[in-house]
């Protein structure tokens, strides 16, 4: 066991707690080991003493400025307790064009001729519209599906 | 007689507004350390801990009060301090880096020196500044603020996993950093 294994279980907090003497190997090197007793009384006492920072206050007249800047807020816009529902209801739009872009991508795969074309085979200008309208359909999917994938994300950003 | 967080919710959300002062009183000393630990800013740490309650309250609709409310309340605190934070950088890459003085790492911010007096205290002060800015929030979260991991993951948005290897990183920088200044060391009574 070496003093690093030691340090390592004490950054773990494996070691810093009341039961020093129900551990075996650790505790015994960690309290005769000059270093490693520093460090884990170091490490023991470190979360008492962060607790006891909160003794940092907010400056006096916090309260008042924020509540009067809800007052101001308030004005603008009251607070309902409706507005969850109303967020959750803006996701439906890009749900659904989501859900129209796969859509439309499966059609345009599903239309797309299968297999190569002999080269002297000629493309009738009815096979010509098709290929159109499956590119089109392909290319509208996609956007659909961009639009329906990156809004959610950019809202949450934004927010 | 405290009144119940939840209680006071119900209360804004009725229309009584002037009911979220009691939140505002109850949690704006705390919610200005977490603030203040990370951003190392006195004067943005009151910014963005005023914004927190201010986007809170218009939110308010969207607390899930089967849940504590102040965890809800750091995890809004911890985004605008990062975005806080981001904007911050930004700024200091425009125009130089003297603006960047008063958050160097390890280093404090002058005015903060005012806030705190007990010379042990800003020793690890300093130390917390030192760390790293997830580091740091997660251990201000976890020992300061004594809130579970799984809330700490939720308030930055990360696993748990991750919250408990920032937090081993996080306790061996702070024991490196405190057992080299010799400010804490004691013999250890078994």
């Amino acid at each position: 066991m070496t003093c690093r294994h030691v340090l390592d279980q004490i950054d773990a907090e494996t070691v810093v707690d009341e039961r020093l003497d129900l551990l075996s190997a650790v505790p015994v090197h960690a309290l005769t080991c000059p270093t490693c007793a520093v460090a884990l009384g170091v490490s023991r006492d470190t979360p008492a003493r962060l607790r006891a920072l909160a003794t940092v206050s907010a400056p006096p007249a916090f309260q008042t400025s924020v509540m009067a800047r809800i007052a101001r807020l308030e004005d603008a816009a009251p607070i309902t307790a409706h507005e969850p529902a109303s967020a959750d209801w803006k996701l439906w739009p890009a749900a659904a064009c989501l859900v129209l872009g796969i859509l439309l991508i499966a059609l345009a795969l599903s239309l797309s001729p299968v297999g190569p074309r002999p080269w002297h085979m000629r493309i009738s200008p009815a096979a010509t519209t098709q290929s159109l309208a499956t590119v089109a359909a392909l290319l509208v999917g996609l956007v659909c599906y961009a639009i329906g994938l990156f809004t959610p994300i950019a809202r949450r950003r934004r927010s | 007689m405290n009144t119940p967080d939840q209680a006071i919710v119900a209360a804004v959300l009725a229309g009584d507004r002037d009911s979220f002062g009691a939140l505002v009183e109850r949690y704006q000393h705390r919610l200005f350390g977490l603030v203040l630990m990370m951003v190392r800013d006195p004067g943005g740490a009151e910014d963005v801990a005023q914004d927190t309650f201010v986007r809170a309250f218009s939110r308010l609709g969207a607390y899930d009060t089967a849940r504590p409310f102040y965890p809800w309340l750091a995890a809004i605190a911890v985004r605008l301090a990062q975005n806080w934070l981001r904007q911050r950088g930004s700024i200091v890459r425009r125009e130089g880096a003297q603006l960047d003085d008063t958050i160097a790492p390890g280093a404090m911010p002058l005015s903060l020196d005012t806030l705190i007096t007990d010379e042990e205290s800003r020793e690890l002060w300093r130390a917390v500044s030192a760390l790293s800015s997830g580091e740091r929030t997660t251990v201000t979260l976890c020992y300061r603020d004594g809130l579970p991991v799984r809330d700490i993951a939720l308030a930055l948005g990360v696993t748990t996993g991750t919250v408990k290897t920032l937090l081993f990183r996080a306790r061996r920088h702070l024991r490196e950093r405190l057992t080299s200044s010799g400010m804490f060391n004691r013999e250890l009574q078994p």
